[in-house]
């Protein structure tokens, strides 16, 4: 940001009430400018670039997920801090904020001047997180390292091969279709699925495939071709 | 200058410019109280759950109300108001049914949340002018409605077991259901995704954002 200048800030909401409402409020009592608004995800990529300092991200916004939205901003945009709009109280949103890279975190329970005090603590480079909202996420922050602990053990007892079709089978792959893409018989395809099944501890590809996206095999934006129509 | 409306007649004395917006989001409320006020508006912003003393405090002539929130509020917190003698605005995300909410309230209109600043203050100048009764209808949700809107809320919670991991037994013990209805459960639900396996259903949902049920690891035969 310019020295003396106020910080410029992109909003980015679904509701076009609010983000007029914003716009007024950080202008009038923020101290802010507003540099630009987005109505979707798409929109705020577009929005973005020219030295914005702040996005304005609520959670919700569509379609697709927001916090991908987030992950892309810090991404293209490093220097541009990304305050996320969530919900109170679930710190799964709020993990999931931190993972994309979010500098703070605001509740859609707070207060103009609790917001706008973070929006100003982020542009100074420190982090914002909800006082009240601390204990959930380093409780949260600490199950999942112990869960992620567990399914490494997990999946240290599998072959690369066996990988590989654990990621099919989270994909929605049935033992034909493995056979196909790896091209070996059904019938191997379907004993390295028993295998699996049994070193993961599990009695359905169903489970498999559970275990599998909670591992981060699977991601929720690669569909495989064909699989899935 | 129109003639007055009712609002005015009623209520205390006071610029006649006067409103309150009262909604579930403070900041937002507080921020639409500035935006009315840079337009010449005597705004204040109070929540839901205040309201009752804001309107003791002295009744506004124009309310703005969260029309989102559950029925019931929204109706008390409309009667107090009109008891005041103040005229009642809704505001409405696209997931209510605006007409009705407002036929059931008795708000003068409603305002969609989609609307430009510049609507908002168009359809409270009307409403002052005693244009009423007033209504900008909530536009339809834009986006292609997800598969999953399909299901019912049962549905989705067999769904998110099916996520987590769990076979039909576990699912009826844990919804405390019969394994059959279970299985009518799942059935339904993968003919209305149009898939053919639990698997299908499962990427399916996960594609669409949907999470599985709070705990979804039994770590069953690990060590």
């Amino acid at each position: 940001m310019m020295p003396g200048s106020a910080p410029r800030v992109v909003i980015a909401h679904e509701q076009a009430l609010f983000r007029a409402a914003m716009r007024s409020a950080l202008e009038t009592d923020g101290g802010l400018e507003i540099a630009g608004e987005a109505a979707d995800t798409a929109a705020v990529a577009r929005v973005l670039g020219s030295n914005v300092d702040l996005l304005l991200l609520d959670a919700e916004l569509p379609p697709g997920d927001a916090i991908d939205a987030c992950a892309r901003a810090k991404r293209d945009m490093p220097d541009t801090k990304v305050l996320v709009l969530g919900p109170w109280g679930d710190a799964s949103v709020l993990m999931d904020a931190v993972d994309a890279g979010s500098d703070g975190y605001v509740t859609r329970d707070m207060d103009l001047t609790t917001l706008i005090g973070a929006a100003r603590q982020v542009l100074g480079g420190q982090a914002y997180v909800p006082p009240a909202m601390l204990g959930a996420l380093l409780h949260g922050l600490i199950e999942r390292n112990r869960k992620t602990e567990a399914l490494n053990q997990l999946f240290m007892k599998l072959t690369k091969r066996e990988r590989e079709i654990v990621e099919l089978v989270g994909e929605g792959c049935d033992h034909a279709t493995v056979a196909d893409i790896l091209v070996i018989s059904p019938q191997t395809a379907r004993t390295h699925i028993q295998n699996i099944m049994h070193k993961l501890g599990v009695h359905s590809r169903l489970e498999v495939a559970a275990l599998a996206m909670d591992y981060g095999l699977v991601r929720g934006d690669s569909p495989r071709r064909g699989a899935l129509r | 200058m129109t003639a007055l409306t009712n609002m005015n007649r009623v209520s205390v004395a006071g610029p006649e410019r006067r409103v309150v917006v009262i909604d579930r989001q403070p900041a937002f409320a507080e921020a639409l109280a500035t935006m009315l006020r840079t337009s010449g508006w005597s705004a204040t912003s109070t929540t839901m759950a205040d309201a009752q003393a804001a309107i003791t405090y002295g009744a506004p002539g124009l309310a703005l109300v969260d029309g989102d929130g559950p029925v019931a509020d929204v109706e008390t917190c409309v009667a107090a108001l009109r008891a005041s003698g103040a005229t009642v605005l809704l505001l409405v995300g696209p997931r209510v049914n605006a007409a009705q909410l407002v036929r059931r309230t008795g708000a003068v209109g409603c305002v969609s949340r989609q609307e430009s600043g510049t609507a908002l203050l168009d359809a409270l100048r009307r409403v002052r002018a005693g244009r009423a009764p007033l209504r900008i209808t909530t536009p339809a949700r834009t986006t292609r409605p997800s598969l999953l809107s399909y299901l019912t809320r049962r549905e989705i919670e067999v769904l998110q077991a099916l996520m987590a991991g769990l076979r039909s037994p576990a699912i009826a013990a844990e919804l405390d259901i019969s394994p059959h209805t279970v299985r009518t459960h799942v059935q339904n639900i993968l003919a209305k995704l149009g898939v053919h396996t639990r698997l299908e259903a499962v990427t399916l949902a996960m594609r669409a954002g949907l999470r599985p049920t709070s705990d979804p690891l039994q770590f069953t035969g690990t060590a």
